[in-house]
């Protein structure tokens, strides 16, 4: 019986090959993108979950500031975690951990360029996964001077040699290697490159305080330990210490946990170790991946039906010779499960094929292995029950219901079709379609919007050398700056502590003489006296720095219009002269806003002061059109006068543009998707005008006898789906436009949703379907009309 | 056998019933050989239907071999059909994507047959309706007259009681028409039930008592 039922099957699908295809490609392309969207969504869901017990691992953060201006950090003070080991018994293991610069690591003369070397305590190798390659992690981290690696660095210095033992060298203090284990997966939070002993961190006045010093700190609590009892003990830790100082200025500092797990989707600390994923992006990837199934398996279901109608009289035969309904149904809801298997197969071919492309876009690394773990593997195997069931269901259902004489006498299979549904189908279909085209011009003319904003600053023609700690001071930055600046093509130079898009210190001041709760975080800038003007920041009231000062002559600070505006000072104009404590300084001057991050937030409060230390930036104002001699005299330069340190760089409006990564990539995914829907419903209506020409063969010659002319038919064809496609937009247009202006709403500074975008959305689609159902109806309004006749 | 009382067919159209059959009365005993006659619309494949459970009559009661049709579920309907009648239709109904042999097994796979006794019914079949060289090919591939042996040669596969034919000739020429005739009426000798529809006089000769139809009245039997 079976082997009866697939030879019709196999049969059927050869005779209709162009149907078959359309079907479960584009069923395929539906699965394919569901899978993707699946792995990220489980990737992001993942973080931190493969650790051993890693429901009973926290970090301990901050919840600092005042009443009215709160802030959660991503840390503690470096005293809790020994305060922790000394008295706390459900503290079974704690370690810290502290994030160093980009290093130049040496071994002979090998020398790579670091980026993720962190200082970690032991407990770090035992309470996260960490496979240990070589060596222990046994009080791998316990001496001061050892490090240990992860695989791709010591492959990078060692090859594939066991360099336990050895001793590297980064900057110019000697390390020895202890320990190799496995390169950091993608799903964590915590990334390492080389992990240093923290007896190796450098002593310094701002740590082992109570009193700020924010450090990463993580916990296991032993088991059957209640976090909730354990998170009240430790909330107020800090205020027995130092109470009667955070009290005095109105300051709070309360400990919380955060299961380690959560951090990646859920926490919004400062200074958190990357950044961390957005929830939001889980949810529109998801809604956006089963859009395109649901397109897909749409269509599956519309051909399905289509085709089972032409085959009422086959339906009608079998009765006739005996078959029972049930076993009709089996053999419809057969064909599909089966149909819909193959489509999953295919679609497991495009999930190998894009991956790549997938694991760039999505910051994954996935195998193709990775996507036959049990639970993929059983969202599979719902995925093809769930459309095959329902795509074969209604055929299996309405053909085997009807009595066997109605359906063999049926000449024209389309009554049983249901034409309503078809046209249903292509409006949802189209109406999806409609809703991710907005949504990916809109993220597009957003992402515009931001890059063409003025910034407040010049962003151009920058290049921006992160210098190494302690590479420069105070005495030699002048001389530096004339170095680098020896070559007509570079035309300023200037340090500072910061630049737009990267970190920035940030503190709390409050003005001289006003009560302590107009207490605020302000970002800081330690600059020189070039800053404004090589990245022309206007200053907009009282003076700018000074050209030569000397000790207390250099206190003045700048301050943007945000920060007078926060502090409630009113007039720019007066704002000169006022003073802002902790150490009382002059504001002298104020500065035109300016973006230090994307567009996506508001411009933040932030000062200026002349640096003293912290020679961290360096940004040369470069001719691009002498680029070449540019870069070679500046890394010469470097290389001159750095010698211990690999030259790197970075041109700042690319490194700002990075501000904008997480809305390219949603473009991106969202861009192919819109586009995968729009083709996969395109490609449905191709099928279905395909068959209802074929079904109106009779209806078209007859007209064509009558005197219609090609144009007549082309007209009559396609009317109805102009029709369709019409309606689809006016129903998507109000989803997508509440959709759009919602998520647009969450910019600080957005572009406005106009029309045009909607317009666009409409006549792409309308020319999707058009191109579709024009080509067949062109076929069949020029088929002779005698041949169309003789068939009946 | 078949014993029909006062059986009606409607449809509805708009707000009204259209009749096609009415209040047709009729008993058929076992080795019969019947044909139904009237013009075109008289209502003769309606009858021939509902005498083979491919359709519901409107009203009237219907017993089948004792068993009264009319008040049986859908699936002991389908168990008697299977088991007892064979149909025959003017445009063959054969399934496109099967071949000849395929076509002939598929009503033994319905009910279920075992390999090897299927494929000897097959086989018996083939060669008692001299199709075997045509086993491979498909209805398509055939002429009307040979298309509508394998409808024959498939009604007849499973022995039934009861053979019911609606226009079995209508496609043929006489020649072809005349061979299906010759062995309906074999098979009438051989013991088989025969209900035709025809408005073929010269078919009509073959049996041995005619009904006629007209606008859905029972106008003789005799
Ligand atoms: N599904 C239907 N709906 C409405 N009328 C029908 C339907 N099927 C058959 N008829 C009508 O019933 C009448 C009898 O049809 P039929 O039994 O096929 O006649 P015959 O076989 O004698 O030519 C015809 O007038 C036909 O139009
Ligand atoms: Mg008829």
């Amino acid at each position: 019986m079976i082997r009866n039922y697939l030879t019709v099957a196999l049969r059927n699908f050869l005779r209709h090959k162009g149907y078959a295809a359309i079907n479960i490609v584009g069923l395929a392309f539906g699965m394919a993108s569901c899978l993707l969207v699946l792995l990220f969504v489980w990737h992001e869901l993942s973080y931190d979950t493969y650790h051993p017990d890693h429901e009973r691992l926290y970090r301990i953060s901050t919840m600092g500031g005042t009443e009215a201006d709160v802030s959660l950090i991503a840390g503690c003070s470096e005293n809790v975690t020994p305060h922790l080991r000394e008295n706390y018994p459900e503290v079974e293991q704690v370690f810290r951990i502290q994030p160093e610069r980009p290093r130049t690591v040496r071994f002979n003369d090998q020398a790579v360029q670091v980026d993720n070397i962190k200082y970690a305590e032991n407990d770090l190798l035992t309470m996260f996964h960490m496979p240990v390659i070589h060596g222990s992690s046994t009080g791998a981290l316990e001496r001061p001077h050892t490090v240990v690696l992860t695989r791709p660095i010591a492959e990078q210095l060692f090859g594939v040699d066991n360099p336990v033992g050895q001793t590297i060298q980064i900057d110019t203090a000697h390390y020895e290697i202890t320990a190799v284990v496995d390169a950091s997966p993608t799903n964590t939070h915590l990334k390492f490159g080389i992990i240093v002993s923290w007896s190796s961190m450098q002593e310094s006045d701002w740590r082992h305080s109570w009193d700020g010093g924010f450090f990463k700190t993580y916990v296991k609590l032993a088991e059957g330990t209640d976090p909730d009892a354990f998170e009240s003990q430790i909330a107020t830790l800090i205020h027995e210490q130092i109470g009667e100082r955070l009290a005095e200025n109105n300051r709070q500092a309360i400990l919380f946990l955060q299961p380690v797990s959560d951090i990646h989707l859920y926490s919004h600390c400062r200074w958190e170790a990357e950044a961390p994923g957005n929830i939001n992006n889980v949810y529109i990837f998801s809604v956006v991946g089963l859009i395109v199934l649901l397109i897909a398996c749409l269509n599956f279901m519309n051909l399905s039906t289509a085709r089972a109608a032409s085959r009422a009289s086959e339906v009608g035969t079998r009765k006739v010779v005996g078959a029972a309904r049930t076993q009709l149904m089996g053999q419809f809801l057969g064909e599909t499960l089966l149909t819909a298997l193959l489509a999953l197969a295919i679609a497991l071919l495009l999930v190998d094929v894009s991956l790549p492309a997938f694991n760039g876009l999505a910051g994954t690394g996935y195998l193709f292995a990775d996507v036959f773990n049990p639970v993929m593997m059983m969202i599979m195997g719902g995925m093809v029950l769930l459309v095959g069931g329902v795509a074969g269901i209604y055929p299996a259902f309405v053909l085997s219901s009807h009595r066997p004489a109605h359906m063999l006498r049926q000449t024209n299979a389309g009554h049983f079709g249901g034409r309503n549904f078809r046209r249903a189908v292509v409006v949802i279909q189209f109406a999806l379609a409609v809703i991710m085209i907005v949504g990916t011009m809109t993220v597009y003319k957003q992402l515009d919007y931001m890059r063409e904003q003025p910034l407040g600053f010049d962003l151009k023609q920058k290049l921006v050398m992160e210098m190494p700690r302690g590479a420069v001071t105070f005495a030699t930055h002048n001389t530096m700056k004339y170095e680098f600046t020896n070559h007509p093509a570079v035309t300023a130079a200037t340090f500072s502590t910061s630049v737009p898009g990267r970190w920035n210190y940030q503190w709390r001041c409050f003005p001289t003489g006003e009560a302590e709760t107009n207490m605020h975080t302000i970002n800081w800038y330690g600059v020189d006296r070039d800053f404004l003007e090589s990245y022309d920041i206007e200053l907009i009231a009282g003076e700018t720095f000074l050209p030569d000062c000397r000790g207390a002559m250099c206190e003045g600070i700048l301050l943007n219009e945000a920060a007078v505006r926060t502090f409630g000072w009113g007039s720019i104009d007066e704002t000169p002269g006022k003073h802002l404590w902790a150490e009382n300084r002059p504001v002298i001057g104020v500065i035109r806003d300016f973006h230090l991050k994307g567009l996506q937030s508001p411009v933040e409060p932030m000062g200026m002061f002349i640096m003293g230390e912290d020679f961290r930036y360096l940004t040369l104002s470069i001719d691009v059109n002498n680029l070449r001699p540019a870069m070679t005299f500046v890394q010469e330069t470097y290389d001159e006068l750095i010698p211990d340190e690999l030259f790197n760089f970075f041109f700042l409006d690319e490194d700002f543009d990075r501000q904008y990564r997480a809305e390219q990539k949603l473009g991106t995914i969202f861009g192919a998707f819109a586009l995968l829907g729009v083709m996969i419903a395109g490609l449905g209506l191709f099928g279905m005008a395909s068959y209802s020409a074929q079904l109106r063969t009779k209806e078209i010659g007859v007209r064509k006898v009558l005197g219609a002319t090609v144009g007549n038919v082309v007209n009559l064809l396609t009317r109805e789906i102009i029709v369709l496609v019409v309606t689809a937009n006016a129903l998507a247009w109000p989803v997508a436009y509440l959709a759009a202006d919602e998520w647009l709403a969450t910019f600080a500074y957005h572009t406005s949703l106009g029309w045009m975008t909607f317009a666009w959305a409409a006549l792409s689609a309308l020319a999707v379907a058009v191109v579709a159902v024009g080509y067949q109806s062109f076929k069949a309004a020029r088929a002779n009309p005698v041949e169309a006749l003789k068939y009946e | 056998m078949i014993e029909l009382r006062n059986i009606a067919k409607y449809y509805r159209t708009g707000s009204v019933n259209t009749y096609v059959l009415r209040r047709i009365t009729l008993d058929i005993r076992e080795g019969e050989f019947i044909s139904i006659m009237g013009p075109s619309g008289a209502g003769k494949s309606t009858l021939l239907n509902i005498v083979g459970m491919l359709d519901d009559a409107s009203e009237g009661e219907y017993s089948f071999l004792g068993e009264p049709v009319h008040q049986l579920n859908e699936k002991k309907r389908a168990s008697l059909y299977k088991e007892h009648m064979g149909f025959i239709f003017q445009s063959y109904h054969l399934i496109d994507e099967l071949t000849v042999y395929e076509n002939l097994e598929t009503p033994l796979l319905y009910k279920k047959i075992k390999g090897s006794q299927r494929k000897s019914m097959v086989c018996d079949t083939l060669d008692r309706f001299q199709i075997v060289g045509k086993k491979d090919l498909f209805p398509n591939q055939l002429s009307g007259g040979q298309q509508q042996l394998v409808g024959v040669a498939r009604a007849l596969i499973a022995n039934p009681k009861l053979l019911l034919a609606d226009e079995p000739t209508g496609n043929l020429h006489s020649a072809q028409g005349k061979e299906i005739m010759d062995l309906f009426k074999k098979l009438n000798e051989e013991g088989t039930t025969i209900i035709q529809a025809t408005h073929s006089e010269t078919n009509s000769a073959y049996s041995r008592r005619i009904i006629r139809l007209h606008d859905g009245w029972l106008e003789s039997d005799e």
